[in-house]
């Protein structure tokens, strides 16, 4: 897992609803949008209309 | 029904890490998962989506400077999320250049490491040429993944010929499943994925392969209670999400055209979200 895979999961805490696609997601957007000019990468946003839990569920 | 299709396959998962940074938020503002800054980055490009109602929002693909490139659709299948994500970067080359790491990788990795990579970017082609000169068992598990992802049945046994080592053992049955799956051989691909131990990292997939084997062979309450007992009983993964999707639609009456609260107790994952597409996987081989 990368360094911000690894922050993600920090952040989002090792609840059971929370994502585990296997997607390296980059949480919070700062965050992002830093790595994302860093490393000349597009940012792939999902933005998720209801439902989402403090545990990082979606 | 994004995260138990397009973002549970494997090739997405792969291509995404390479090459975007993903970022997920909730747009109610007093939402669980809100991100303001996240929210006016978005809405400033898109200002429809800062309605106090909105519809499911698409998948963005955008610059870091608010240019959006992109865009996907919640409901869209597996295969038009991988041309998607490959039309955008072929069209803004700039955002598609290979990083220090892969460099190195092109210039003095291993072929598996370099066949890893290009199945990252999405040449599993290329991938698959690097793999047929390889010895190591690891090579050969990978293109035997390559070729069964291709439909090619034929060359998926060639290549797990060559994969020897009981540390691979389950891989095997695994693959081979899937193959035995294709060609409607439905009881030897569920004896395959239920030999296939708990303790094994390829168990929640045989759990879920073993559940598509009896859901075609016409034993649909058998087919349930396979992937309901590895839902419950597993910790959640890409297979995980993909049975909860395949046991919500397949206890389903009819065609899905809203929410309901029906929807969500039939996901044993208590989810909803799952309608406007059929599990692929549920379609006759």
């Amino acid at each position: 897992m990368s360094a911000s895979g690894m922050l993600a999961a920090v952040l989002l805490g090792a609840g059971e609803s929370r994502d585990r696609t296997g997607i390296e997601w980059a949480l919070p957007f700062p965050a992002a949008q830093k790595k994302a000019a860093q490393e000349r990468r597009l940012l792939l946003i999902k933005p998720i209309a209801f439902g989402t839990a403090k545990d990082g569920g979606w | 029904m994004l995260r138990a299709g397009p973002f549970s396959d494997e090739r997405i998962v792969r291509r995404i890490n390479r090459r975007f940074v993903p970022l997920y938020f909730d747009l109610d503002p007093g939402g669980a998962l809100r991100d303001n800054k996240a929210r006016a980055f978005v809405v400033k490009a898109k200002p429809e989506l800062g309605r106090s109602a909105v519809g499911t929002p698409p998948v963005l693909v955008m610059t870091p400077d608010g240019d959006v490139l992109g865009e996907i659709d919640n409901y869209a299948s597996e295969e038009a999320v991988l041309d998607a994500l490959g039309d955008v970067l072929a069209a803004h080359p700039g955002w598609d250049e290979p990083s220090d790491e892969e460099q190195a990788i092109s210039k003095s990795g291993s072929a598996l490491e370099r066949a890893s990579l290009r199945f990252d970017l999405g040449d599993a082609d290329g991938a698959r040429a690097l793999l047929e000169r390889e010895g190591a068992p690891e090579a050969a598990l990978l293109l035997a993944h390559l070729c069964r992802l291709a439909g090619e049945w034929d060359a998926l046994e060639q290549a797990l010929a060559r994969v020897k080592g009981a540390a691979f053992a389950d891989d095997v049955r695994v693959e081979r499943a899937w193959g035995r799956l294709a060609a409607r051989e439905f009881a030897a691909a569920e004896k395959l994925a239920d030999a296939v131990p708990r303790a094994s990292r390829r168990h929640t997939e045989a759990r879920y392969v073993s559940g598509l084997s009896r859901w075609h062979a016409g034993r649909k309450d058998d087919a349930l209670a396979t992937w309901r007992g590895v839902i419950e009983s597993c910790a959640q993964d890409p297979w995980i999400y993909r049975a909860d999707w395949a046991c919500t639609q397949a206890t389903e009456s009819g065609a899905r055209t809203g929410f309901s609260t029906a929807d969500a107790r039939a996901s044993p994952l208590g989810r909803i979200g799952y309608m406007g597409r059929r599990n692929p996987d549920l379609d006759p081989p």
